[in-house]
């Protein structure tokens, strides 16, 4: 029974390796062949990532004042 | 958008100082320091701008809330009835700040944005201080940096040789 479950348990991450395996040739393959449209696809991500947390660190603020801004009415009313 | 990213539990993790803080690092750690990911060096300049632009977007943050938001403590009369501090903010300076500040870094960061999808390593006017710290810790020089500026002394003695 132990046994079946260890087998069971290396296969299951056998998959996994294979599959993330393929996602990161796939990725390799894209970004040796498009070295510019992956550094922009990157560079989005990071600035995305800035802007979301430019937003959190000031509305969060400004709720604490009581205060909705009136641009996010149509979001939460 | 904005609805999805604001009630987004994943992005929320953004908002908590001591998650970002473990996040920093790790991405430092992996993106940066041992190229896991072989990101070109403009990625990594970005990612590194972008962790100083975050840490000074805290700081006038934090300056605002110590020098403007004020506790005022009333007195122990009041206390003891349960009237408590309050805090005291003037809610219209408050607002016409958090907006400047916002507008100001979001079109800092689109400037910065912009710039490096032409492919530049972009420079702030007047933030040479910065992103020449950046460019430091990438191995990259910069007109602006002070590289092998040598004292007058040493100059002399090379005439001499």
């Amino acid at each position: 029974m132990i046994k079946n479950n260890v087998s069971i348990w290396k296969s299951a991450i056998r998959q996994i390796k294979t599959v993330l395996k393929f996602i990161l040739t796939g990725f390799k393959n894209f970004s040796t062949k498009y070295p510019n449209i992956a550094q922009i696809i990157q560079l989005s991500f990071i600035y995305f990532f800035a802007v979301v947390d430019l937003l959190y660190a000031i509305l969060n603020n400004v709720f604490s004042l009581g205060y909705l801004p009136e641009f996010l009415l149509p979001i939460f009313l | 958008m904005i609805t999805s990213i604001l009630q987004s539990p994943i992005l929320k993790i953004w908002a908590s100082p001591e998650k970002v803080f473990f996040m920093s690092y790790v991405v430092i750690e992996f993106m940066v320091v041992r190229s896991t990911f072989k990101f070109s060096k403009l990625v990594k300049y970005n990612i590194l701008m972008i962790f100083a632009l975050l840490m000074v977007q805290g700081l006038v943050i934090s300056y605002w809330d110590l020098l403007f938001h004020r506790q005022i403590a009333t007195p122990v009369a009041k206390w003891a009835y349960d009237q408590g501090a309050f805090i005291y903010t003037d809610k219209q300076l408050a607002i016409v700040f958090f907006l400047n500040t916002f507008v100001i870094f979001f079109l800092g960061y689109c400037y910065l944005y912009f710039q490096s999808i032409r492919g530049k390593f972009a420079t702030i006017p007047y933030m040479e201080w910065l992103t020449d710290s950046v460019a430091f810790w990438l191995r990259i020089k910069t007109p602006t940096m002070r590289f092998g500026k040598r004292k007058k002394g040493n100059d002399e003695k090379d005439k001499r040789k």
